[in-house]
C-alpha cells in the first residue's frame, strides 16, 4: 500500500510516515501542493493524504486539479479549519473524507482503511451471517451472542457496539469512532456515554468467564482483543 | 465653539459654505438694491419732469390769460415761495425771440445774454432737454449743474420754457445711494455671521462624527455619535457610525473577552500537561511514563474542546458563527438525542419521558440543535438525583413551538439563576461533576444565532425547567 503525504509541516508529517510505516504503509512526502500534484499525476497512490493550507498550491486546489484530469484516488484532507462549511467545500471538490487537528492516530488509520477498502469495492469480504473470535459467536441474523455455549442477551446499542468491535478486532477504536459509528454523531456532545456502553457490554460478556474482551486503551480508547 | 485654531481653516467646509452664503447673500441684496434705486431713482426723475411740466403749463396759462406785466408781477408776488425761485423762465415770441427771461436764484455766473444765448442754441425736440451750467458754490469751488428744461408751446405761438437743476434730486439720490450702502454693508455683516453660524449648525453632526471616529480610534470603542431624531443625512449617517461602531466594540470586547477566558482556562490543563511531563522525565518507571502521555493526551483533548467551544461561542455571539439550515422534525432529532442519553439515564435510574403535545418541522442546523438539547439533557441528568424523572415536552404556544426540558434534579437559586448563561460559571462549585462551565453559554450563544428564545424556571431542589421557544414561520400560502 503506497500512501502519498503532502503536508508542509514536517513534524506532523515524520509522526504520520511513522505510525503509517508501523502499519506497513509505504509514505512518500512532499511539502506543498505543487509538488503532489505532479507526483500523483505520475504515480498510483492508494491514498493520498493531504493538508489544506498548503504553500504554492493549496490542498483543495490540488484535489480539484486531480479530479479535473480524472484521477480519482482517495484523498483524506487533513484540517485546521473548524467551520462545517469548509469540511463540505473539501468534499464538494472532489475529497473523499476529512480529518480535523488535532486527530487521534487511530482514528487517521482507519479512515485510511475505509478509504481503501470503499476504492478496492471489488475486494470486500463477502457478508457473513455470523461472527466468530475466539469463543465468542456473533449472529448478525437473530442478533444472539453465544459464548462457550451460553446464550448471552444483549439490547440494540450493546450488540451494535459489539458487532463494530468483532468487526475491527485488534484494531484500537476511539470514543469519536464508536459515537459516530453507534449513534451517527460527528460530534462530541461532552458526555461519557460511550464508556457507560463499553462498560455494560463489558460487564455483559466478560462475567463469569476467564478470559475478558475489550480493554482500554487510556486516552486513545478501545480495543477488542482477548487476554 | 469657534474653533480657528486649525490653519487648514481656510480649506474647510464650513469657510467654504459660509463664503459662498456671504457671496449668495451679498449678490442677491446687491442685485436688489440696484433694483430698487433704478426703479426709485426712475419714479422721482417722473415725478420731477411731470412737476417741470405742469409748472411750464401753469405759467404758460397766466401768460397766456394775462400779459407780459402781469406775468411778472405774479412772478415777483410767487418769489417768497421758495420753490418757484428755483425755476428758470424765459419766454419767447412767436419770432423765437426772447421776450421775457429770469434766471434762478442760484445762477450767479452767467448773465441773462449769455444764458438766452444758450438756451437759443438748445435743440429743442425732446420733452426734457438737457443742458449744464457752471456754477459756483459757495466754498469757490466749481460745480457743473444740468438743468432739465420743458418748452410749451402757447396760443399766441410762442413758447414757455421752464428749467430747473436736479440738484435736489441729485442730493436726495445720493443719500438713498448711502442709506442702501449702508445697508448693503449690514447686510454683508449679517450674511457673515449668520453664514456662518448656518455653517457651523449644519456641519456640527460632521464634526460630531469626526470626533467620534477620532475618539474610537483612540481606544474608546464606546464613542457614539448624539443622534436627534431628524431624518436627514447626517442623522442617517450618524445612526449607520453608530452601529459600525457598535459592531467593532461588540466584535473587539468579545474577543477580549474570549482571549481573557482562553487564558484563564487553558492554563489548568496546560499545567497539569507540564507537570506529568516533568514527573516522567525525572522518574524512570515505565509506569510514569504511560501515565503522562495519558495525561497529555486527555489533556490535548480538553483543550481542543475548549478552543472549539470558546470560538463557537465567541462566533456565535458577534453573529459569524456559520449555520447549515436545513428542515428539521422534531421528532425525529428529539428521539435521537433521547436515545443517546437514556443510556446515561438508566444508569442513575432516571426515566425520561417524550410528551409530545405537537410535532412540528423548523429550519435548524442540526449539529447546533443536538448540541443544545445535548447540552440541556447532559445537565438535567447531572443535577438529578437518582429514581426521578426527565420530561422532554414539545407544545406549541402562539406564534412558537416549545421544547421544553425539565428535571426533578438540585434547582438553581434566584441569586444564581441570572449568571447561569455566563461563561465559565458553575453554579455549585464542590459539585463533582466534570466540564468546562460554557456549556449553557453555549447553549444560549447557538439560540440567539438562530433567532430562538432561551428561558429557565428553577426552585432549589424541585427542579428546573428550560424552555427553548422557536418561532413559528407559517407558509404564506
Amino acid at each position: 500500500m503506497h500512501i502519498l503525504i503532502v503536508e508542509d509541516d514536517t513534524e506532523i508529517a515524520n509522526d504520520l510516515i511513522a505510525g503509517l510505516g508501523a502499519n506497513h504503509f509505504d509514505c512518500t512526502h512532499v511539502t506543498n501542493g505543487q509538488e503532489g500534484l505532479i507526483l500523483a499525476l505520475e504515480n498510483q497512490y492508494d491514498v493520498i493524504i493531504t493538508d489544506l493550507m498548503l504553500p504554492q498550491m493549496d490542498g483543495l486546489q490540488m484535489i480539484s486539479e486531480l479530479r479535473r484530469h480524472n484521477i480519482q484516488m482517495p484523498v483524506l484532507i487533513l484540517t485546521a479549519k473548524r467551520s462545517l462549511d469548509d469540511r463540505v467545500l473539501g468534499l464538494q471538490n472532489g475529497g473523499d473524507d476529512y480529518l480535523v487537528k488535532p486527530y487521534a492516530f487511530v482514528e487517521l488509520l482507519a479512515r485510511v482503511n475505509n478509504l481503501i477498502r470503499r476504492s478496492n469495492k471489488a475486494s470486500t469480504p463477502s457478508e457473513n451471517t455470523e461472527i466468530v473470535f475466539h469463543d465468542l459467536k456473533l449472529s448478525l441474523i437473530s442478533r444472539e451472542l453465544i459464548r462457550e455455549n451460553i446464550k448471552i442477551s444483549l439490547q440494540t446499542k450493546e450488540y451494535q457496539l459489539l458487532e463494530f468491535f468483532m468487526k475491527n478486532p485488534r484494531t484500537p477504536l476511539s470514543k469519536n469512532q464508536i459515537l459516530e459509528k453507534i449513534w451517527g454523531y460527528a460530534f462530541d456532545p461532552q458526555t461519557n456515554v460511550v464508556d457507560v456502553l463499553v462498560y455494560r457490554l463489558r460487564n455483559k460478556i466478560n462475567s463469569n468467564f476467564q478470559k475478558s474482551y475489550i480493554h482500554t486503551i487510556k486516552g486513545i480508547g478501545y480495543v477488542f482483543i482477548s487476554e | 465653539m469657534f474653533s480657528f485654531r486649525n490653519n487648514q481653516f481656510f480649506k474647510k467646509i464650513s469657510f467654504r459654505l459660509t463664503f459662498g452664503f456671504i457671496l449668495f447673500f451679498s449678490l442677491s441684496s446687491i442685485f436688489g438694491l440696484l433694483l430698487n434705486y433704478y426703479l426709485f431713482s426712475r419714479s422721482i426723475e417722473s415725478r420731477d419732469h411731470e412737476n417741470l411740466y405742469a409748472k411750464a403749463k401753469e405759467y404758460s396759462n397766466i401768460y397766456t390769460k394775462e400779459n407780459l406785466e402781469n406775468f411778472k408781477k405774479y412772478l415777483m408776488e410767487q418769489k417768497n415761495s421758495d420753490a418757484d425761485s428755483q425755476f428758470l423762465i424765459r419766454i419767447t415770441s412767436p419770432e423765437k425771440e426772447t421776450i421775457f427771461i429770469q434766471k434762478p436764484e442760484k445762477m450767479t455766473e452767467l448773465s441773462n445774454t449769455e444764458l438766452d444765448k444758450k438756451l437759443t442754441s438748445l435743440d429743442l425736440s425732446q420733452r426734457i432737454n438737457n443742458f449744464t451750467v457752471k456754477e459756483n458754490l459757495t466754498d469757490e469751488s466749481e460745480e457743473e449743474n444740468i438743468y432739465e428744461l420743458v418748452s410749451v408751446k402757447m396760443s399766441d405761438g410762442g413758447e414757455m420754457q421752464v428749467a430747473r437743476n436736479t440738484d435736489e434730486r441729485d442730493d436726495l439720490l445720493e443719500r438713498y445711494v448711502k442709506t442702501i450702502s449702508f445697508i448693503l454693508i449690514i447686510n454683508l455683516f449679517v450674511a457673515a455671521i449668520g453664514g456662518f453660524i448656518f455653517s457651523h449648525q449644519a456641519l456640527k453632526p460632521l464634526r460630531n462624527l469626526i470626533e467620534a471616529i477620532k475618539r474610537v480610534r483612540s481606544g474608546q470603542l464606546y464613542a457614539r455619535i448624539p443622534v436627534k431624531h431628524v431624518n436627514d443625512e447626517f442623522a442617517e449617517i450618524s445612526v449607520l457610525f453608530n452601529k459600525m461602531a457598535e459592531r467593532i466594540e461588540t466584535l473587539i470586547l468579545n474577543m477580549q473577552e474570549t482571549l481573557d477566558t482562553v487564558a484563564h482556562e487553558l492554563k489548568t490543563p496546560l499545567t497539569r500537561l507540564k507537570s506529568r511531563s516533568e514527573l516522567a522525565l525525572l522518574s524512570r518507571s515505565e509506569e510514569t511514563y504511560k501515565a503522562a502521555l495519558v495525561t497529555s493526551i486527555e489533556n490535548t483533548v480538553q483543550i481542543t474542546s475548549l478552543i472549539d467551544t470558546i470560538m463557537d461561542i465567541s462566533e456565535a455571539e458577534v453573529g459569524l458563527l456559520k449555520l447549515n439550515l436545513i428542515e428539521i422534525n422534531s421528532e425525529d432529532i428529539l428521539n435521537g438525542i433521547i436515545d443517546l442519553f437514556s443510556l446515561l439515564a438508566e444508569e442513575k435510574n432516571i426515566q425520561i419521558q417524550f410528551v409530545q403535545n405537537t410535532k412540528f418541522n423548523f429550519m435548524a442546523d442540526r449539529t447546533r440543535f443536538t448540541q443544545v438539547i445535548s447540552n440541556l439533557m447532559d445537565n438535567a441528568i447531572k443535577y438529578s438525583d437518582e429514581n426521578t424523572f426527565i420530561k422532554v415536552e414539545t407544545s406549541e404556544e402562539a406564534e412558537f413551538y416549545k421544547i421544553s426540558i425539565s428535571d426533578q434534579g438540585l434547582g438553581i437559586s434566584d441569586e444564581d439563576l441570572p449568571k447561569i448563561w455566563d461563561r465559565l460559571f458553575r453554579t455549585n462549585p464542590h459539585h463533582k461533576e466534570k466540564g468546562l462551565g460554557l456549556g449553557l453559554s453555549l447553549v444560549r450563544s447557538i439560540c440567539s444565532a438562530h433567532g430562538w428564545k432561551i428561558k429557565v424556571q428553577s426552585k432549589i431542589n424541585e427542579g428546573s425547567i428550560f424552555t427553548l421557544k422557536i418561532k413559528i414561520h407559517r407558509n404564506p400560502k
